[in-house]
């Protein structure tokens, strides 16, 4: 069997206390008949929006079990997950200051993938990555960037994406925005899912002829890998090279 | 510039300077004409107020990204909180939200969906009630902000600007306001100059107007005095104006007309809005 290397690395925004870090990511395997799938997701509660981070770990667990692979299983499942986020946010009674903006939802991003292995040999599969809003997913070979989505240029992120409401009224033009990726992988490739604000540093010095995979990779792999990742997204911060946000990457390395 | 972010390690500050004089007695000629433009000024206030706390709340904590700081002008220049708050010169977004005066059951009429008007009950928090007593002494209530505002800069001069938002039916008389409203806009961090907006709350029945890019227009004396005390919105705003389907261009400035200003706040960014958000 392959060997399959997962790495999550995180942060919350500077001056927010880690209960406040509204990112989620979540990972999965699941084995049925011989065949292996591999799920990993990110999502990016949108900060003016209420409880985002219990949303964002909503759709990041249901992605990870398979339940929204297409866009019809997502509209299927909306329903249902809006339903339990209302249930879990009004558990207590809410201040008169919540009640208006938990009737207005909760907003967050999504990208998941989705890796399919077939056979116990197999040194190489597909995958299929979906997304909603500013999230990415980079897919490395052999050193090089052969796959962005859904976002292919740093000028492109912005402060307005259309996102994932648990107030279903908001979500009506879910399918215009709603994003498809689908390709291949070979043994050593590595897929890096990010939040937006380390997808826009990355793609600013890929933009740059640098590599900032190795940079992500060499975090992966520190003593203390999560210390290092926290100091160096402050050093970022610090330079105003990343934006001051919740941060949150997902390595995966094919057959490394 | 004015790209700073806002945040608990970057906060904001707004100084709210609201006219409490006689005239203020007078009917508002803007949309709700059947309330005094003091009663006006209180509702416009308040949803303001009530809309800051909802933006730096996350639903389990209030972060605080706003400080306030409220100046009542009329019998004197002085806190335009009472309550728990009077005589606080600044206070976080928190301390506003955790001490309304008391929080109101309203109705409101909303469309059901099929064209039909329906009665929609809704809560509306008090900090600030109507009062009209006495002169209009904005010339010392600018002052009075200016003095707020120098110790803040020099403590958070990487932050974003100041912003002073005066609402007023008109005319200074203890002096004139303009040229303290320009020493004020000359006060600035590294992001960009401090900021004067005005809102003019008349009798007159005009139409309202936002953000106007010319004097020519404008109703009266008070208003293109307002107009020329305001300053133009940056960028930055300006482009979330426009992303919010306001009409704005490169001249508009911060100054309103018989007209709500909730939305001057949802200009200044604090981190992701959804588009879908409505």
């Amino acid at each position: 069997m392959i060997s399959i290397k997962f790495q999550t690395l995180a942060v919350q925004k500077d001056g927010n206390t880690v209960d406040e870090y509204q990112d989620a990511s979540t990972t999965n395997t699941i084995k049925y008949d011989g065949a292996l799938e591999i799920y990993a997701a990110v999502a990016d509660g949108a900060t003016d929006s209420y409880f985002a981070g219990i949303w964002a770990r909503m759709l990041t667990r249901a992605f990870s079990k398979g339940a929204i692979e297409t866009i019809d299983d997502l509209q299927r499942q909306l329903g249902c997950l809006s339903e339990r986020w209302h249930n879990v946010v009004t558990r207590k009674p809410l201040n008169w200051y919540d009640e208006e903006g938990v009737e207005k939802g909760a907003f967050a991003t999504l990208c998941g993938v989705k890796i399919s292995l077939h056979g116990d040999n197999a040194n190489s599969g597909v995958f299929k990555a979906t997304a909603i809003g500013d999230s990415c997913l980079i897919q490395v070979r052999k050193e090089k960037l052969i796959n962005m989505f859904p976002i292919n240029c740093s000028s492109e992120f912005g402060n307005n994406p259309w996102l994932i409401s648990s107030n279903l009224k908001s979500n009506q033009r879910l399918l215009d925005h709603y994003k498809l990726c689908q390709g291949d992988w070979q043994s050593g490739d590595c897929f890096i899912i990010m939040t937006d604000a380390i997808a826009q540093w990355f793609l600013h010095e890929f933009e740059n002829e640098l590599r900032p995979w190795d940079v992500l990779f060499q975090l992966s792999i520190a003593v203390n890998c999560h210390q290092a990742f926290i100091d160096w997204v402050s050093e970022m911060r610090n330079s105003k090279k990343m934006k001051n946000d919740d941060t949150t990457v997902i390595i995966i390395k094919m057959g490394c | 510039m004015y790209k700073a972010e806002i945040s608990r390690k970057n906060p904001a500050l707004f100084v709210f300077l609201l006219d409490q004089s006689t005239s203020m007695e007078d009917p508002f000629g803007g949309s709700r004409s059947e309330q005094s433009k003091a009663a006006g000024l209180t509702d416009i206030v308040n949803s303001v107020f009530y809309d800051m706390v909802v933006k730096a709340r996350d639903g389990e904590t209030t972060k605080n990204y706003y400080y306030i700081s409220v100046i009542g002008y009329g019998d004197d220049v002085s806190s335009g909180l009472s309550g728990s708050l009077s005589g606080k010169q600044i206070i976080s977004i928190e301390e506003l939200a955790n001490n309304t005066l008391r929080v109101e059951k309203r109705e409101k009429k909303e469309s059901d969906g099929t064209g039909q008007l329906v009665e929609k009950p809704y809560k509306m928090p008090i900090w600030v009630d109507p009062v009209a007593s006495g002169m209009t002494p904005m010339r010392e209530a600018f002052l009075q902000a200016k003095e707020i505002i120098e110790p803040w800069i020099s403590d958070h001069s990487e932050g974003f600007p100041p912003i002073v938002i005066n609402v007023t039916d008109g005319e200074a008389n203890d002096g004139d306001p303009e040229e303290i409203a320009e020493d004020i806009k000359q006060l600035k961090t590294n992001d960009g100059n401090a900021l004067v907006f005005n809102a003019h709350l008349s009798s007159s029945r005009s139409i309202p107007i936002q953000f106007p890019d010319r004097i020519d227009g404008l109703p009266d004396d008070f208003a293109k005095m307002l107009f020329r005390m305001s300053s133009n919105l940056p960028q930055p705003m300006l482009e979330v104006a426009k992303a919010e389907s306001f009409i704005v261009g490169e001249g508009s400035r911060g100054f309103v007309f018989n007209s709500d200003f909730v939305n001057l706040v949802q200009f200044i960014n604090i981190g992701t809005r959804p588009a879908n958000r409505g």
